[in-house]
């Protein structure tokens, strides 16, 4: 053993720069991994942030079917149960405030809670200050506060009343979950029912059972007991949605820490073989003075320990650096802060001590065949064409395997799990392995031309490129990855915004309100000038539960159903049915007991059809209806999820069915309205309408937007996404710079003296840079034609996978500006990281290459 | 019992299409210590035996015993561990480690064999300081001439104090000074340690040094020569005879 670390030692510390280059690839593997678990940890850490704020410690959860306000009477028949041990009620509402000092004004929406009950349930969270403790006293979020210019002991009062008077005790964080920000605040319920004047109206009461009761049993019996449109609902059913995204985010960290072992135990393979080949007569010596052959594989194995935790000591620390710079710079994506999972660091240390052993494996192969008369044969052996028909065999085995998985099936689950565990990986490893027949093709192609450009003596720079195909080969594959993830980012993004977003048709203005609105509220916009007569839709975004999304054992989606008025609606949007009739929707929606759908819905669920059944289920009650149309989306899902109206975050809806308001009213017992939809007359812009519309509900909480700004507002999300996984891609492109460093410096090594001959008999400097630079740049378009290749690849199996499980259909249309953009982009940071080491090498004197092959 | 002896050596290697019977049945009896020469012309086979006798390579036929020590019938870890403990090689490249020091290089067996450090380090510094080169312990091999890089070489081959010392043309790549010095050296080494040194070589004036010197042609051992008294010129004038004669 201490001869095995004796040797690694040394071979480690006698080339630092080409050890810390490995170390460095293997860093930023470990650095990737340990920010994407630090980054799903503060992620998952935020959701269970929202649920616990909304749930806290509850075992049950009580609310009004409809999600309306309810009898506060129900606190006291529920109290009285032997089953509850706490009951702690919430009533919800919105009011005006004033700051009488300033006169500044705003709208809260505020919840009132009884204090001892309330932080009983949950800590309560203020930044400033402190809780709310008795009647009259109020805290406000930060945005809430700096509308009204408030700080702590300043005193707000109800804007027309002018009582009650409120100080404010606490200044919470605003909340940073939604888009569209959201002014709390918090009280007491008697101080609330004196501001707005409603007594005696809850809109929840959370229960905390006695030791011993089942909550399922409790809330089964309280739910039959209770009035009828009463549900209570165990707090774990809600949770459950919660723990479906965490599982979710654990499987693509897997993915993404496999993908990341795969590239960096390349990187180490590529470095440590080219390595072991150049120390060839080192090992026969070793060989000749008795070393085994276990010693000189175990010294392999052991550098490769040693990079990969040496890799693991940086990358993780910088990883979790990373993760916290993401939680500054997107607070409302990460609102918990920085959270770290031990289990995901030490997945980060593994992956990269396993990517450096593993990469060692094949070196230590080749090191214990060194036989001792190696010491004698100062030939290199070329590459021979079998190796390479072997690389090209398997390779394009793997790539073909991942085809055939994604397109053998329609089934979405079978093809889901499939190329998530077989197919990505098989890919990723196939096109690893075209490196080097891809490298050899390049190298004679364009070998000449480049050769020409670049003023070399012909056949040089092919021959140095062909002379190590699997070096070289190899080099490219870990140089691919990043721009495989820019091709595959921009194809597919490209597609989603322009095949399916951008055929939505919006319709032109929308008010939102944040407590829901009241058919009166409608009275009010249609009596504005610019609206039309009957120009407003009603429109409720409900989730229910179908069988219709999602994959078995991994994440449930539920469905949103979009609830509007048919006679308005048809008038207002002309709805664009690819099946069914547009009078016989109509009249059926009508009638109720229909629903017309999404056309990507009938892709993605072939056995349904306009006429079939379709089955909801809600608080345990069944629902059929019948489908009646299928159309091109009208967005209105969108919008919703634009405006986060689902009302418990950890439900992820995919596509929705629409239905007429009755059948929301009579069928599932909701009377809530989310949105009223407005048609615009032609003669008010965009601004002045959503101005005008505004003014008509001044201290109300509602939002207003236009269509057109909801639609651009979708698409600049979409896009900043696509750019910071950009920015994740050129990071990428670094890992595989670093592996193009490591074989451009052992490829100066190995040739040193046939340099110092070049230059002796008169070679400039400046040639000997010209060829590295030559082998650099075909190793740059072997890496782009496996990346292009690569990432188009990704990208068909990604739209594959939309199709069967979401049914979006898609075209595929790599888009070129992009791919060439990345092509600069890698081409430049590689020239750029070499240009030092060909500097130097240029730079070199005659005596000093030569003298270099003493000993 | 002989220190080295050959039966019947056979071996052939295969360049390309090509076969070369490098040894033909090849018989060497070597039966006490003693600097000795194998002496002949390029392509003679003289390396080929070497590599043998120095378990660097395999036979395809016949025997080898090294004090009395059956090498063509060890096993590769029997006889790796022999390599390493009761032999020793000079090469005519050095073929020192470059990334070690000359006193790393030299504790490089003893690392091989998990000889404990103070041990191995006081024989390595021992060594160094017998061949000259003490002074140089902590210099890398692209520091040193090539007469030092020499010895270095020479001291690793000792760490174990074989009985026996293989040199391949160890003065190959040396100026005549420090060919003279190497070859008074090894003979010194032969006689106050009572090695046997086996050297390679194509230079009557390293024979000289010698006790005797074989003369291989076409894969046998075709005659000796009794150097010990004679100087350089009679040496090649006597190989001169012996290679027409043959």
């Amino acid at each position: 053993m201490l001869a095995i670390s004796r040797l690694s030692i040394n071979a480690l510390a006698g080339r630092r720069n080409r050890t810390a280059l490995l170390v460095l690839a293997v860093a930023l593997s470990a650095t990737l991994v340990a920010a994407v678990s630090a980054a799903l940890a503060s992620l998952n850490a935020g959701m269970q942030q929202s649920v616990q704020r909304t749930l806290g410690s509850a075992d049950l959860r009580v609310q009004h079917v409809g999600e309306e306000p309810f009898d506060a009477r129900i606190l006291q028949r529920i109290e009285r149960d032997p089953a509850v041990r706490l009951a702690s009620p919430v009533a919800s509402a919105a009011f005006p405030v004033i700051n009488p000092r300033n006169g500044a004004e705003a709208t809260a929406i505020a919840r009132g809670i009884v204090p001892e009950l309330e932080y009983a349930l949950r800590t309560p969270e203020v930044a400033r200050g402190r809780p709310v403790q008795a009647d009259g006293e109020i805290v406000v979020d930060a945005a809430l506060a700096g509308q009204l210019g408030v700080g702590l002991g300043d005193l707000i009062e109800e804007a027309w009343l002018a009582e009650p008077v409120m100080t404010v005790v606490g200044i919470s964080e605003p909340s940073r979950i939604q888009i569209v920000s959201r002014p709390e605040a918090t009280l007491t319920i008697a101080t609330l029912e004196q501001a707005t004047g409603d007594a005696g109206l809850l809109s929840r009461i959370q229960l905390v059972l006695h030791e011993g009761h089942d909550p399922r049993a409790v809330a089964e019996r309280l739910s039959a007991e209770l009035p009828e449109r009463i549900v209570v609902e165990p707090t774990e059913r809600i949770t459950t949605g919660m723990r479906d995204n965490i599982k979710a985010n654990t499987f693509f960290f897997r993915i993404s820490s496999v993908l990341a072992f795969i590239a960096a135990a390349f990187i180490v393979l590529t470095g440590l073989t080219t390595n072991v080949l150049e120390r060839q007569r080192e090992l026969a010596i070793i060989r000749c003075l008795g070393g085994a052959r276990l010693q000189l594989a175990g010294a392999q194995i052991g550098v490769g320990g040693i990079i990969g935790a040496l890799g693991a000591a940086v990358g993780v620390p910088l990883g979790v650096l990373l993760a916290y710079f993401l939680t500054i710079l997107f607070p409302e994506r990460l609102p918990a802060g920085l959270h770290l999972s031990a289990n995901g660091l030490a997945t980060a240390a593994a992956v990269a001590v396993a990517s450096g052993v593993a990469g060692a494996l094949y070196p230590a192969l080749n090191a214990a065949r060194a036989r001792p008369l190696g010491v004698m044969n100062k030939r290199a052996k070329p590459a021979t064409a079998k190796g390479v028909a072997l690389c090209a065999a398997l390779g394009l085995a793997a790539v073909a395997a991942q085809l055939v998985l994604v397109t053998a099936s329609d089934d979405g689950d079978f093809v889901f799990w499939s190329y998530a565990y077989l197919g990505l990986p098989a890919m990723f490893v196939g096109y690893f392995l075209l490196g080097v027949p891809v490298m050899v093709v390049v190298a004679k192609a364009l070998g000449p031309l480049l050769s020409r450009a670049l003023r070399l003596p012909p056949g040089v720079l092919s021959a140095a490129a062909a002379a190590t195909p699997y070096r070289h080969g190899f080099t490219a594959g870990s140089l691919m990855v990043g721009l495989a993830m820019m091709v595959s980012i921009w194809t597919n993004g490209n597609a989603i915004l322009n095949d399916w977003l951008a055929k939505m048709d919006f319709p032109e203005a929308f008010v939102r309100g944040w407590l829901g609105l009241a058919e009166s509220e409608r009275e009010k916009i249609e009596a504005l000038p610019f609206v039309d007569q009957n120009g407003t839709v009603l429109i409720t975004d409900f989730r229910v539960e179908t069988d219709a999304f999602g994959v078995d054992d991994f994440r449930q989606l539920k469905t949103s159903f979009i609830a509007f008025e048919p006679r308005p609606f048809f008038d207002m949007v002309s709805l664009d049915f690819v099946q069914g009739d547009p009078d016989y929707a109509q009249r059926r929606l009508e009638e109720g007991g229909a629903i017309i759908v999404a056309k990507e819905f009938l892709t993605y669920r072939p056995e349904y059809a306009v006429g079939n059944n379709f089955r909801i289920d809600h608080r345990g009650e069944t629902h059929d209806f019948e489908i009646v149309g299928a159309v091109q989306s009208p967005g209105l899902d969108l919008v919703s999820k634009y405006f986060n109206v689902g009302k418990n975050q950890t439900d992820a809806a995919i596509h929705a069915v629409f239905g007429s308001r009755r059948d929301l009213k009579t069928k599932f017992d909701n009377h809530a309205i989310d949105f009223i939809m407005i048609d615009l007359d032609d003669s008010v812009t965009d601004a002045e309408a959503v101005a005008g519309i505004r003014s008509v509900f001044d201290n109300t909480a509602v939002i207003v937007g236009s269509g057109k700004e909801i639609k651009d507002g979708i698409f600049e999300i979409a896009r900043s996404s696509m750019r910071i996984m950009s920015a994740v891609a050129v990071a990428a492109m670094l890992l595989g710079v670093l592996g193009v460093g490591n074989i451009v410096i052992a490829g100066i090594d190995a040739r040193r003296f046939e340099f110092g001959v070049l230059r002796a008999v008169g070679a400039h400097g400046s040639l000997l840079a010209r060829l590295i630079a030559g082998e650099v740049l075909l190793v740059c378009v072997t890496a782009g034609v496996l990346g292009t290749g690569l990432g188009l690849q990704g990208a068909f199996a990604g739209q594959r996978m939309w199709t069967l499980l979401a049914g979006i259909q898609t075209n595929f249309s790599p888009p070129l500006l992009p791919i060439i953009a990345g092509w600069a982009i890698l081409i430049a940071i590689t020239l750029g990281m070499t240009l030092p080491l060909l500097r130097r090498l240029a730079r070199e004197t005659p005596r000093a290459l030569l003298f270099a092959t003493r000993g | 019992m002989p220190v080295i002896t050959c039966r019947n050596l056979r071996k052939t290697y295969t360049l390309g299409a090509r076969r070369v019977e490098a040894l033909r049945g090849l018989d060497l009896v070597i039966d006490q210590p003693g600097f000795y020469a194998i002496m002949g012309a390029s392509g003679s086979g003289k390396s080929t035996l070497l590599h043998l006798l120095a378990g660097l390579d395999s036979a395809d036929d016949g025997v080898v015993e090294i004090a009395g020590n059956r090498i063509d019938a060890m096993t590769e870890r029997q006889l790796t561990r022999f390599r390493r403990e009761s032999m020793g090689v000079v090469f005519q490249q050095f073929n020192l480690i470059p990334t070690m020091t000359a006193l790393q290089n030299v504790e490089l067996p003893g690392v091989l064999a998990r000889m404990p450090a103070p041990e191995r380090r006081e024989r390595a510094r021992r060594l160094l300081d017998m061949l000259g080169v003490a002074q140089r312990d902590d210099h890398r091999p692209e520091a040193l001439s090539g007469g030092e890089q020499q010895r270095v070489a020479i001291a690793r081959a000792l760490l174990f104090e074989p009985p026996v010392l293989f040199a391949d043309e160890p003065t190959g790549n040396l100026d005549s000074a420090s060919s003279q010095q190497l070859w008074e050296l090894l003979a010194k080494l032969a006689d106050d340690h009572e090695m046997t040194v086996v050297m390679v070589t194509h230079e009557p004036a390293a024979a000289a040094h010698c006790q005797r010197a074989y003369l291989i042609r076409d894969g046998v051992v075709s005659g000796s020569i009794e150097t010990g008294t004679m100087d350089a010129g009679d040496i090649a004038a006597e190989y001169q005879r012996l290679s027409r004669s043959a």
